[in-house]
Parts: structure tokens; C-alpha cells; sequence
């Protein structure tokens, strides 16, 4: 198996193994909006709820390619989010089903799976702030 | 002059009872000297990538993460602190009593006993 062919299938796999939730919300302590993404604990802070979210996917983009490089998934969910972040989401999810979004994230490798279709990492996003 | 001064340690924990957002040149400093973890420039400006030991990303028990910035680049939230602070299993008390030396810049006369630390909190 050719090295561009092995990394492709890594890639392939890879895409399929990050099913991430990110929950966005205003913090009244601090005055600003803060997005965290429950499985890796990663989190953006920013002035709006828009921006916060942008910056999720930059860095979530960042994080997931970075693992599928180092391969290194201890670290990768070493630190999901505090376990509060995780009740607000189940309670949102189920009063606002239909509010959950789809973020696509896009990987700096070239992703397309074996059958065709556009491989790529996707993050189920709810928006708790107003 | 009190009979029992209290330990530079504590009263400089008592200042800085919450996680302050910091300058990131002030937080990598921090995080160097006190804890031992290192970071790197990515190929974007406002994006941090904290490494620690072994400092090689493929080695299991090598920790390491990004932070996003704000501030153009040049500070760091509560939030994302926090977060580097248990990527790295840094208790939020021991990293308030560094970053009181480092503001302070006094090294602590003696530890504060557990009663001292009890009655403090």
C-alpha cells in the first residue's frame, strides 16, 4: 500500500471516529460567550455566539488534524468538558432537538471515502445562548 | 507587627481567588517556569499549541493542546486557562499561588499549614 494511499484510508477512518458536540452559551460570571466541545474540553471564548463557534471550528480543525498525525487519541479526550457542560447539553437536546446544527470541519488532508462520498468531521452544535 | 504573620503563600492565594485572564507572553511564561510545559507557534498567529513532557506528540503520555487567543493574539480567557490547567493536571490553587509570585515576584516565606489553609477558605 502506497504512503498517499495509507494516509488517505487514515483519513477515511479517522472522520468517521469523531462524532464531537460543541454547546455555545453566554457566561453571565464573566460577561462574554464561550463554546466548549464536550469530548476533547476544547473551548473558544468570544463577544458573540457566531464568533465563538467560528473559533471552535478552527481549532477543533486544528486538534483533529494534529491527532490523526500524532495518532495519539489519549491525549486527543484526556480532558473532555466539566461534566456540567455535558447536563446542559442532554437538557437542551432534549427540549430543542430540532435546534441542533451541523458543523463540518475541514481537515487539511484531501477527503473524499472510497465510495465517493465527501469524508469529513462533523460536530453536532447547540446554541444555548439568546 | 502581628504575632503570627501570615504566610506569604496564603495571603497571596487570598488575592487571586479566581483564574484571571492573563497576557499569553505573562501565561506561556507561567506555565514554563512553574509547571514545566512548554508551547509552540502554529501557522496561525492567534493559535497557541501547548506541549508537555516528553514534548513528542506521538508518544502516549505526551499531553498537548491548542488555545485560540483573543485580543489580536495577545491574551488568554479564564476559560481557555482553565482548560490548559487540567490538560496539564495543574490544580487551579497551585497555579493562583504561582501567578501571585509571579505577579508579586516574592518567593514565599514558609508554606501555609493545612489549619492555615482551612481557616483561609
Amino acid at each position: 500500500m502506497s504512503e498517499e494511499t495509507a494516509s488517505k484510508n487514515m483519513i477515511d477512518w479517522a472522520s468517521q471516529l469523531f462524532p464531537m458536540r460543541a454547546l455555545a452559551e453566554y457566561d453571565e460570571k464573566y460577561g462574554f460567550f464561550v463554546a466548549y466541545c464536550l469530548e476533547t474540553g476544547s473551548v473558544t471564548t468570544g463577544d458573540d455566539v457566531g464568533t465563538v463557534l467560528d473559533m471552535m471550528k478552527e481549532l477543533l480543525e486544528d486538534e483533529v488534524s494534529r491527532v490523526m498525525k500524532s495518532r495519539n487519541l489519549t491525549n486527543f479526550f484526556s480532558t473532555p468538558a466539566p461534566f456540567e457542560v455535558w447536563e446542559r447539553w442532554e437538557k437542551l437536546a432534549q427540549e430543542r432537538p430540532s435546534e441542533i446544527s451541523e458543523m463540518l470541519l475541514d481537515l487539511k488532508v484531501p477527503k473524499v471515502s472510497k465510495d465517493g462520498r465527501p469524508s469529513s468531521t462533523r460536530v453536532a452544535v447547540l446554541k444555548a445562548a439568546a | 507587627m502581628a504575632d503570627h504573620p501570615q504566610p506569604a503563600s496564603l495571603s497571596l492565594r487570598q488575592q487571586h481567588k479566581q483564574i484571571p485572564e492573563m497576557e499569553l507572553s505573562d501565561f506561556q511564561r507561567l506555565m514554563k517556569s512553574h509547571f514545566g510545559v512548554g508551547n509552540e507557534p502554529t501557522d496561525r498567529e492567534y493559535l497557541v499549541r501547548f506541549v508537555g513532557q516528553p514534548f513528542k506528540e506521538e508518544a502516549e503520555p505526551c499531553r498537548a493542546l491548542s488555545v485560540m487567543t483573543h485580543n489580536k493574539g495577545t491574551k488568554v480567557s479564564p476559560h481557555n486557562i482553565k482548560q490548559v490547567l487540567a490538560k496539564f493536571g495543574v490544580g487551579e490553587e497551585q497555579f493562583l499561588e504561582a501567578f501571585g509570585l509571579m505577579t508579586n515576584r516574592v518567593s514565599p516565606i514558609r508554606p501555609a499549614t493545612p489549619a492555615e489553609i482551612k481557616e483561609a477558605s
